[in-house]
């Protein structure tokens, strides 16, 4: 696919293999975000805890277990979507901004768990002592500690989802989600019960945030209870819109520009005081929503239409010359 | 409505491709340029430029920058690049840009203050990647601790200091204080404080009537200050930093708790001082790391050119880094070198410095430096000869772990580097 | 800890604290109910209303400046209102309301990062005017009487607003566009005009909350709207979008909730609100006093 070679060569262009990685690891919630967000029409305020849940679980047996790396990062995308079943559960009998708001609080009661108990998460401290080293297959065994390695892994993981979701969408399953977001009536009255399908949808995108997360401790080698507060789903939900919330692609694009953003605008010493350079991200966030449509994946799909109109219309205009 | 629809092959290669030509044009703009020339040394600051400490982050800068402008950015032999980078007071992006910072640009030095649970993450990263030299100004005990390593250096005092130092000079002041309650940051570096003030209470046979935890988040604090009111305690132990600092001191004159009870903060900084104001300190005691009306030689000549080139009376946090700065020209011209594994040796063996309150001491065997602490009485309006002259100094102590203590039993010196 | 005083204390305190919180979640319940919107940037106007409040007192040195402030302020963030909403919101009203939503999560970062350049991030001071310092006996404890004004100021202006809506004929009016837009604006309703109103109303609203609250806090600074926003959304919610009485009663309740909480767990006293209003809505979706939201 061309998008894995575009982004297979995403880690040479940015300055920093770390932040690509990284863009691809907070690309999964976004991915989860949108997911549920564009093809079901629910928006979920959660997903920052989720994600927390899978980097504490990841990272819990990798700091204190000697357990396989790959058994952590599946733990982590287990438990999240145990985690996620129960929440949505409850948050499913709602809909539109109730939904959103329901999220939120469990968003926030997650968080709350995590920093009271102390003995086991780590408190505000958080979690250390994660390391990094190589996954192991048999005999053979692949160093993740260099930043390529690793960043070819999250990459092999993070197309693995896309593909994933994108068959699921085009699948029935995920037509029946579609039509559920458009008219849940009609589904309904054709026979499908949208409670089940919504929390299904609900448990496998919190699984793709689990995922993210369990990524996020390797990649961190730290994991500490703000992935889990409700500034994180915030930063989730910019992304996503930012990107673009109805295709799938949005999730790296707003996760990538985001990430890359706040970087580059971090680099310059005068914009240091006070944090002048999260004013400026601050401007560019509302020119790019009054300006742009559809996130900068909706900007970009009417600029390659526009352009399409151009070459069509003088291609006509040779064609019907005499 | 937008839909996702497959027609637009095109449009995933227009957007990607566009996507991709930004970065790239942007990745070329800020790739680290030269590679630091020739006897070019790079001092990183990794603080909380935009948050809720920005404040204090703003002084720690404000330092250093006045120290390097008046050296012309050099340092010894080199030339100095002087670079910053926000933690967001997150761990995690504080961790992240930490990483990056010493993957691309190689310092020599890392400097930080804001946030116990940030300088905690990055002094781990530091341990592992065998890091720059790091210099925190976090309060928590185990920076220089059982979770400090061979790179971390702290002026600041850590909570062990802090509680029983300024605690210690209070209750000696007001024996007759037998029963106190206590409020604390629900935070790392509250439970720190309580522990270490608990230890000195125990010690007096002082009951603690009740101790609360305040969430960071909070905005309001009279809940805890209509409890300790009626609650009859000799004293109000206070253990608060940040906002609640301002809201707590506030609340507590606002709420006549003067009246009952003598009412005591672990540590205050200039800063936070301002905000709350001199009707609200007055007959308040607290404790801080510095004073700025210190008679002493490093004091008297910091201040007016702090002050000359910034505006305003600097706090301790800037006092802290602009002495950290000095001990690093001194090891950079003894030993000629910008190598860490040389200049962590030499740093452990300073012994005795004339530091900002006075005499002071590098501890080699944990990369502490030891000084007194002090406790203050806030002044009345009235008596205040100019607008930042809050506090009187009336005690301090000098109280530290000793070698071989629980959480101490080690020896920095014999890590290797 | 269990004494009658100090729990009813701490009830007072509750409701004093709701109040506060009340005034910013009416505004924040009005533009919702009105434009659909979730206002992000509502903390920072509550900031930014202190800070107005600070300036107009630096500015001016007379006897009364605290409420010539409160004034100037009010009525400075009712323009401040006006202008986001004028220029910025207005652009994205054929559009799916997320797009307000993110502008007004930018407007967030704008005006704090803003109010931090210009003012500095060191706390600025704020002092109780004289008239109100000191405390007043309330037969089993002792309440300071500012906090006891601003409880009584604060409901004033709430009911104010209430009535507002409720009798008067330019009410009338907003209450027909919140309604129904389409119908309202045959009947020669101006709605673009009520939106603009309402949105400066909410601007307003919170402002006013942030002066009464700036001589509670010690210190002025820029970052402090973040957290007071999460409370008020919760009021919001828990009292219904668009009702004002609801806003009212949802502050008390959670602020007395609170208050309570901190007696016995206090970590817990801001989370508890959490839960709380986890609660109501799985039970009460549309709120206390909310009308029922449809599918």
């Amino acid at each position: 696919m061309i998008l894995a070679v575009v982004l297979f060569f995403l880690q040479v262009i940015l300055p920093s293999k770390m932040m690509a990685a990284e863009i691809l690891i907070m690309a999964l919630p976004t991915l989860a975000f949108i997911f549920l967000f564009g093809y079901t029409g629910q928006l979920n305020f959660g997903t920052g805890s989720l994600f927390a849940v899978g980097a504490y679980t990841a990272g819990i047996l990798l700091a204190r277990t000697d357990v396989h790396v790959l058994v952590t990062i599946l733990a982590g995308v287990f438990l999240t979507g145990v985690i996620s079943g129960i929440v949505g559960f409850f948050c499913i009998r709602q809909v539109g901004l109730i939904f959103a708001l329901l999220t939120l609080a469990f968003n926030q009661l997650i968080w709350f768990i995590i920093w009271q108990w102390r003995s086991f998460t780590g408190g505000p401290d958080g979690i250390w002592g994660i390391q990094r080293t190589a996954i192991h297959f048999g005999i053979f065994s692949y160093n993740i500690k260099p930043s390529f390695n690793f960043y070819i892994v999250v990459l092999i993981l993070f197309l693995l989802t896309f593909a994933f979701v994108r068959r699921l969408i085009e699948s029935p399953f995920g037509q029946v989600l579609q039509g559920m977001r458009d008219s849940e009536l009609r589904a309904t009255a054709i026979g499908y019960n949208p409670k089940t399908f919504k929390w299904m949808s609900f448990v496998i995108s919190g699984m793709i945030c689990g995922l993210g997360g369990s990524l996020f401790a390797l990649h961190q080698e730290y994991v500490g209870e703000h992935l889990a507060y409700w500034a994180t789903s915030g930063e989730v939900v910019m992304m996503a819109l930012l990107g673009g919330t109805f295709a799938l692609l949005g999730s790296v694009i707003g996760s990538g520009v985001f990430i890359f953003l706040s970087d580059l605008l971090n680099r310059f010493p005068s914009l240091a005081t006070a944090g002048g350079w999260l004013l400026i991200f601050g401007v560019i966030l509302i020119l790019v929503v009054m300006f742009v449509r559809g996130g900068l994946y909706g900007g970009a799909e009417a600029i390659y239409g526009w352009l399409k109109e151009r070459v069509e219309s003088s291609d006509k205009q040779t064609v019907t010359e005499p | 409505m937008a839909r996702y629809t497959r027609r637009t092959k095109g449009a995933l290669w227009a957007s990607v491709l566009a996507a991709a030509l930004t970065l790239g044009v942007f990745g070329l703009l800020t790739a680290p340029g030269a590679w630091a020339a020739d006897k070019e040394i790079v001092w990183a600051v990794v603080d909380d430029l935009s948050g809720p400490y920005s404040a204090t982050a703003d002084e720690c800068l404000r330092a250093q920058k006045l120290f390097f402008e008046e050296r012309d950015y050099k340092l010894g032999p080199f030339k100095v690049k002087f670079i910053t980078r926000d933690t967001e007071l997150k761990p995690a992006v504080g961790v992240r840009r930490l990483q990056e910072v010493i993957a691309e640009e190689k310092p020599v030095v890392v400097t930080s203050g804001c946030s116990s649970a940030v300088q905690l993450a990055m002094t781990d990263i530091i341990g592992k990647t065998r890091g720059p030299i790091f210099w925190t100004d976090g309060w928590d005990t185990r920076l220089t601790g059982d979770l400090g390593n061979r790179y971390t250096f702290r002026w600041a005092s850590p909570n062990y200091t802090i509680a029983r130092a300024s605690l210690s000079a209070f209750l000696d002041k007001f024996p007759d204080v037998k029963k106190v309650i206590c409020i604390m940051l629900d935070y790392a570096w509250g439970y720190d404080m309580y522990e270490n003030a608990k230890a000195v209470l125990d010690e007096r046979k002082i009951h603690v009537m009740k101790v609360s935890y305040i969430p960071v988040t909070a905005t309001d604090a009279s809940v805890f200050m209509t409890e300790a009111k009626q609650s009859g305690a000799d004293a109000y132990v206070m253990g608060l930093y940040g906002k609640l600092f301002g809201i707590g001191l506030r609340q507590a004159h606002e709420f006549g708790l003067k009246s009952v009870m003598k009412v005591f903060t672990t540590t205050g900084t200039l800063n936070m001082l301002r905000g709350v104001g001199c009707e609200a300190l007055e007959g308040m005691y607290l404790g801080d790391h510095w004073n700025h009306a210190a008679p002493n030689p490093w004091t008297q000549s910091f201040v007016p050119k702090y002050q000359q080139k910034w505006g305003v009376i600097p706090g301790d946090y800037a006092a802290k880094k602009y002495f950290e700065a000095q001990i690093m020209e001194r090891v950079i011209e003894q030993t000629g070198s910008a190598d860490p594994k040389v200049l962590i040796p030499a740093l452990e063996n300073l012994g005795e410095l004339e530091g900002p309150t006075g005499k002071e001491r590098m501890a080699g065997w944990y990369h502490q430096i030891e000084h007194n602490f002090l406790l203050l009485e806030g002044k009345a309006c009235k008596n205040m000869k100019y607008s930042d002259d809050y506090v009187s100094v009336i005690g301090g102590g000098m109280i530290y772990p000793k070698q071989g203590e629980k959480g101490f039993d080690f020896d920095r010196r014999k890590d290797p580097l | 800890m269990f004494n009658l005083a100090a729990v009813l204390a701490q009830v007072f305190n509750g409701i004093q604290f709701g109040v506060l919180i009340a005034l910013l979640a009416t505004g924040l319940s009005l533009i919702f109910g009105m434009l659909g919107i979730i206002n992000f940037a509502h903390g920072s106007l509550y900031m930014l209303g202190a800070y107005f409040l600070w300036s107009v007192m630096q500015a001016i040195d007379v006897p009364g400046k605290f409420w010539i402030g409160l004034v100037v302020s009010f009525f400075l963030m009712g323009l401040v209102g006006l202008l986001i909403e004028r220029f910025l919101l207005r652009r994205t009203y054929g559009q799916p309301e997320v797009y307000a939503i993110l502008i007004t999560f930018g407007l967030l970062l704008v005006i704090q990062q803003g109010v931090g350049l210009t003012y500095g991030t060191i706390p600025l001071p704020l002092s109780i005017p004289a008239i109100l310092k000191g405390e007043v006996s309330l037969g089993l404890f002792k309440y300071p009487l500012y906090y006891l004004f601003t409880m009584i100021l604060g409901l004033a202006v709430i009911f104010t607003v209430w009535f507002f809506i409720e009798r008067s004929a330019l009410g009338a009016m907003i209450r027909a566009c919140a309604e129904d837009p389409e119908t309202a604006s045959t009947l020669g309703i101006k709605t673009r005009n009520v939106y603009t109103l309402t949105f400066a109303l909410g601007a307003a609203l919170a402002g006013l909350g942030g002066s009464l609250h700036a001589p509670m806090i010690g210190g002025l600074q820029h970052t402090q709207g973040g957290e007071i926003l999460l409370i008020s959304f919760i009021v919001v919610v828990v009292g219904g979008m668009g009702s004002v009485r609801g806003a009212l009663l949802a502050g008390i309740l959670m602020g007395v909730i609170r208050g309570l909480a901190g007696l016995f767990w206090a970590p817990a006293s801001e989370f508890v609100l959490f839960v709380a209003m986890g609660l109501i809505l799985l039970f009460r979706p549309q709120g206390l006093l909310g009308r029922k939201i449809s599918g």
